[in-house]
């Protein structure tokens, strides 16, 4: 078998998927630095991995799956304790979106990734429970109840407001 | 005026707004060509065409046939050339659990992890006290038009719990009183309500629910008696103890106190299935439901709690449920 590094296949997947990565690492740490160190490592590891790069379908899971792993061996370190406040972490964003962020960061992470999983990028239940291993119902349950805790903070923020 | 859509639309604009800088792109996309890295280089499999076998295309057709007999369990399949027949298989919405063909012995269906929908602070919270287990019911037959479910729950209320999006019904019964708060407010606004508790669901037969619908039961328990609400709502304390992990709890007695609280909000639980024939007769059999045992695991979250300095260490549970013909 060659040894292939295809460059232009691999920097065409990071700008097509750099925000999703971000997004998803953004969630979860809370922090741009450390959003930013995560979105490298995962870049990093389409190289040095067998990513599925020339499977449109796979590729797209597969950099979920592994920016969420990334995530959670992040909380596993020490340095962690020393990351940003997320008041300084939000300070660039549009005030209302500040507001919203800073309420939404207030789901358990579980949840951020659940509801975002399925809201934003369209996932089924069946699809989210396989890419992160959990059980159908765990992810039904723990969607229904970021539903809900997002549904109040919509209606108590006055976000649904036109 | 709120929707669910405004909602979305909300939600999206502002994780839309969370965009990486130009620049950290440029720094991976620079880095990816560092040699460096390019020496941690591992196989990359590209693409190959292959050379069409005829014996492995047989082999694959072969495999194929197998397979297809395995996941339609083929034989269990009604007699093809038999009229107006049908059984029903059911299984845990898990990826992992096959459906299982219902008979009159108890039948493993799967692992569930139940939702408790209730406040469970105050022992009143019992006359409201409702539990979700997430269960997929299908029905195989011969000349079957339409399913219908329906749940019984004794004197107290049973329903029909299907997820809102996605949902196939193509007849439906009215919301039952006890599962109009909350919930049905939500659906009613459209605005994130997971359920749509149904006194009966009617599916096409060859439009039924997949498990990736969640097609589910909704169980509302009533206690009869206060002694029985008193019981009940300790065990539920308990339940809700497993969140603060202490290494006093008797694990052994819990699990037995869990599921001597599932057994009594299931014991009268009743799913009657009604097929409605091409021709118009109509079939309906009758399942129980049972708990056969309860697994306790521990868990953890990933996010340190501000209190202790942390991560959060509690326990959870599962039921493994059982059915039958009644």
């Amino acid at each position: 078998m060659e040894k292939f590094v295809d460059e232009k296949k691999i920097e065409e997947i990071i700008r097509q998927y750099a925000d999703m990565i971000y997004r998803i690492a953004f969630q979860n740490v809370k922090n741009r630095t450390d959003a930013e160190d995560i979105f490298q490592e995962v870049c990093l590891l389409l190289v040095t991995k067998n990513a599925p790069i020339y499977d449109p379908l796979h590729i797209r899971n597969w950099l979920i799956r592994v920016t969420i792993n990334k995530c959670n061996n992040f909380y596993k370190s020490f340095w962690q304790h020393n990351s940003e406040p997320l008041e300084e972490t939000l300070a660039c964003f549009q005030p209302e979106q500040q507001e919203l962020l800073s309420e939404i960061m207030k789901l358990p992470k579980n949840y951020r990734n659940i509801i975002y999983l399925y809201y934003y990028e369209g996932y089924k239940i069946s699809e989210i429970a396989k890419m992160l291993n959990l059980n159908l119902n765990t992810v039904s349950s723990r969607l229904c109840r970021a539903r809900n805790k997002l549904k109040t903070i919509l209606i108590e923020g006055g976000f649904n407001d036109e | 005026m709120m929707n669910k859509n405004l909602n979305n639309k909300i939600y999206k604009n502002t994780m839309d707004s969370i965009k990486i800088s130009d620049d950290a792109v440029e720094k991976a996309v620079k880095n990816l060509k560092q040699p460096d890295v390019i020496g941690k280089t591992i196989e990359v499999k590209k693409p190959k065409y292959r050379i069409f076998k005829p014996i492995g295309a047989v082999a694959a057709v072969l495999a194929l046939i197998i397979g297809a007999g395995a996941i339609f369990n083929l034989g269990n399949m009604p007699d093809k050339g038999a009229n107006n027949s049908f059984f029903i298989t059911a299984n845990a919405a898990s990826t992992d659990d096959e459906p299982v063909k219902i008979t009159n012995e108890f039948t493993t269906i799967g692992t569930i992890t139940p939702s408790i929908e209730s406040n469970a602070s105050t022992s009143i919270v019992l006359s409201s006290l409702k539990v979700v287990a997430d269960i997929n019911f299908n029905c195989v037959g011969n000349n079957v038009k339409t399913v219908t479910y329906k749940v019984k729950n004794g004197d107290s209320d049973g329903v029909i719990c299907l997820f809102d999006y996605n949902t196939k019904v193509v007849d439906y019964g009215k919301v039952k009183k006890m599962f109009q708060n909350g919930y049905s407010g939500a659906m009613k606004n459209g605005v994130y309500g997971r359920y749509l508790y149904y006194d009966y669901a009617t599916f096409d037969y060859d439009n039924q629910l997949d498990p990736d619908d969640g097609a589910q039961i909704a169980v509302g328990y009533k206690p009869t008696s206060t002694k029985e609400a008193i019981k009940m709502q300790s065990f539920l304390n308990e339940i809700n103890d497993m969140d603060h992990k202490s290494s006093d709890m008797n694990l052994k007695e819990v699990k037995e106190r869990i599921k001597e609280f599932y057994q009594t909000v299931f014991r009268n639980t009743e799913v009657v299935v009604t097929a409605t024939y091409k021709d118009g007769s109509t079939e309906s059999k009758t399942l129980k439901l049972g708990i056969n045992n309860i697994i306790i695991y521990d868990e953890q979250d990933n996010e340190i709690t501000n209190e202790t300095g942390l991560y959060r260490k509690y326990y959870d549970y599962k039921l493994i449920m059982t059915a039958k013909l009644a």
